[in-house]
């Protein structure tokens, strides 16, 4: 639905910028101008923000992420029949978006994670066309807290479950990063063969 | 000294020449930038997006200028 009305308007400003150059070639007054305002300055620009955002949106989706052969394995593993798994349980029982499942997991907060996710995928695009992925992937940085901590920070099985209690300063030391969350909850991705 | 601003074209047919490249500049770009609702293959949407992102803002920017300066000249 998207993508049809940005291809009617991407329709309707090509037509209007080719009347006004057909416009400008008897005159370049008033009514011109003032059509220029529409086609050379409204339109374009609303549609540019649209489709960025547009694009934004698909480049975060699992099929995005999944259509380079590197990711084949992680893909699989969203839908693997084992709740001991971190990825397959949130996936399977729709406790992320299970569209941006992939982004919502591997993004820092906030619009510095936000920037750092989209130079990590321009690096990815590179080595995939252009270098040699690794046989074995793996984080270019410690799993961060903050990514779980961003949606599970405030529920109340995370500050009152039995397993958060103790040590006492244990929820605590989980929001410093001082103790990693993967540390008992270890089974990130199951990947077959 | 003469002012860099000085050196550029300015009048009625500047601007109606400037408007006329920015307005194709910017069918270029979204011709280019369409080709994003088409495929999703990573290398392409990395080349089309910033291309045709350029392409329409270079309109946008030749439009700013004729309408603020080239008809003052």
């Amino acid at each position: 639905m998207a993508a049809t009305i940005l291809i009617v308007l991407a329709a309707v400003i090509v037509v209007l910028l080719v009347v006004l150059t057909r416009f400008l070639r008897t005159q370049a007054g008033g009514t011109a101008r003032v059509f220029s305002v529409l086609a050379m300055g409204a339109l374009p620009a609303l549609w540019l923000m649209a489709m960025l955002v547009y694009a934004d949106s698909e480049m975060k989706k699992v099929s995005f992420c999944t259509s380079c052969h590197e990711m084949y394995a992680h893909g699989n593993s969203l839908e693997v029949d084992d709740d001991e798994s971190l990825v397959a349980s949130h996936y399977r029982n729709n406790r992320v978006d299970r569209k941006k499942a992939c982004y919502t997991c591997h993004t820092n907060p906030g619009f510095l994670g936000y920037l750092d996710a989209k130079m990590r995928g321009m690096h990815d695009v590179r080595v995939h066309y252009f270098g040699r992925a690794p046989e074995e992937l793996e984080l270019v940085e410690p799993y961060r807290n903050a990514v779980c901590l961003k949606c599970h920070g405030k529920a109340e099985n995370f500050l009152e479950g039995d397993g958060h209690q103790y040590p006492e300063t244990l929820i605590d030391d989980l929001r410093a990063e001082e103790v990693s969350c993967l540390e008992c909850h270890d089974v990130g991705h199951i990947l077959e063969d | 000294m003469v002012s860099p601003f000085q050196l550029l074209p300015s009048g009625p047919d500047a601007a109606a020449r400037v408007l006329r490249r920015g307005a194709l500049s910017q069918v270029a770009g979204v011709f280019v930038l369409s080709v994003a609702l088409f495929t999703k293959m990573p290398l392409i949407l990395v080349v089309v997006i910033p291309l045709g992102g350029l392409l329409i803002a270079l309109g946008f920017l030749a439009w700013l200028w004729a309408v603020i300066w080239a008809e003052s000249g």
